[in-house]
């Protein structure tokens, strides 16, 4: 990824992943012209949750990208 | 964009619907699995809280109406049946007749199947202990919850005792 190691690339690939969770799950909300507060926690419970967080640490990255989710609905 | 295709009627969105759904296919199978499960209870329930909305709206009909209070439990019922029925524990019983109750963790070969179909085959369907169906002498069934093939009691002399036409007998093989 860019050029980086192995392991910089799984790193840059996660976190990519959670900030396209997050600033999609944030524009769907949006557009349901939900409370911009609202939006911004509904993002964030959405993204970072502790039982999607602990997919991740059991590494289970694969189950990280959602981001279709929220624009399905 | 399932809310915009009801709400507007659109074909478009409906594509756009399918589209992110196959793209969410293609990201992860496990999620996406459970999108599909959830999106059926969400239409339904976004068709009964618009009617709801035009029964407000218009007066035309009344919200309290019985059917659309038939309407709103039939969804309500369907939607848990889809969300937990996997996470219900399956009572079993042995070939020894011991009764035991299996998580669902030991059904991971058919794991990803939806549930409504899935209860049909098995011996301890509530559907089976209702409706006894003739089954002919010498047809062998396959318990979808385990890889290996097992035949039915009723070849077996020792289960011509048995209540349940469909109790199954591991096959030793």
């Amino acid at each position: 990824m860019l050029g980086a190691s192995r392991e910089l690339a799984l790193q840059l690939w996660g976190i990519t992943l959670y900030v396209l969770n997050y600033l999609v799950t944030w524009f769907v909300l949006r557009k349901f012209k939900i409370h911009p507060i609202a939006a911004l926690a509904g993002a964030y419970l959405f993204s970072f949750a502790f039982v999607m967080a602990a997919q991740m640490g059991q590494g289970h990255i694969q189950l990280v990208p959602r981001f279709m989710i929220p624009i399905a609905f | 964009m399932a809310t915009r295709f009801l709400e507007t009627g659109r074909p478009r969105y409906l594509v756009f619907l399918l589209a992110a759904c196959a793209y969410q296919f293609y990201l992860g199978f496990y999620n996406s699995y459970f999108l599909t499960l959830v999106l059926s209870p969400y239409f339904v329930a976004l068709i009964v809280a618009t009617i709801h909305c035009l029964c407000l709206q218009h007066k035309q009909a009344d919200p309290c109406h019985p059917l659309f209070r038939l309407l709103c439990m039939l969804h309500c019922i369907y939607s848990i049946f889809v969300t937990f029925g996997r996470s219900i524990p399956k009572r079993t019983t042995s070939s020894s007749g011991k009764t035991l109750v299996r998580s669902r963790s030991e059904a991971s070969a058919f794991a990803l199947v939806p549930i409504c179909p899935n209860l049909l085959p098995l011996e301890q369907s509530v559907v089976w202990k209702v409706v006894e169906l003739p089954i002919p002498r010498g047809i062998s069934t396959f318990h979808r919850d385990y890889p290996a093939p097992c035949h039915s009691l009723i070849s077996n002399p020792l289960s011509q005792t048995g209540t349940h036409p469909l109790s199954i007998e591991w096959d030793s093989r």
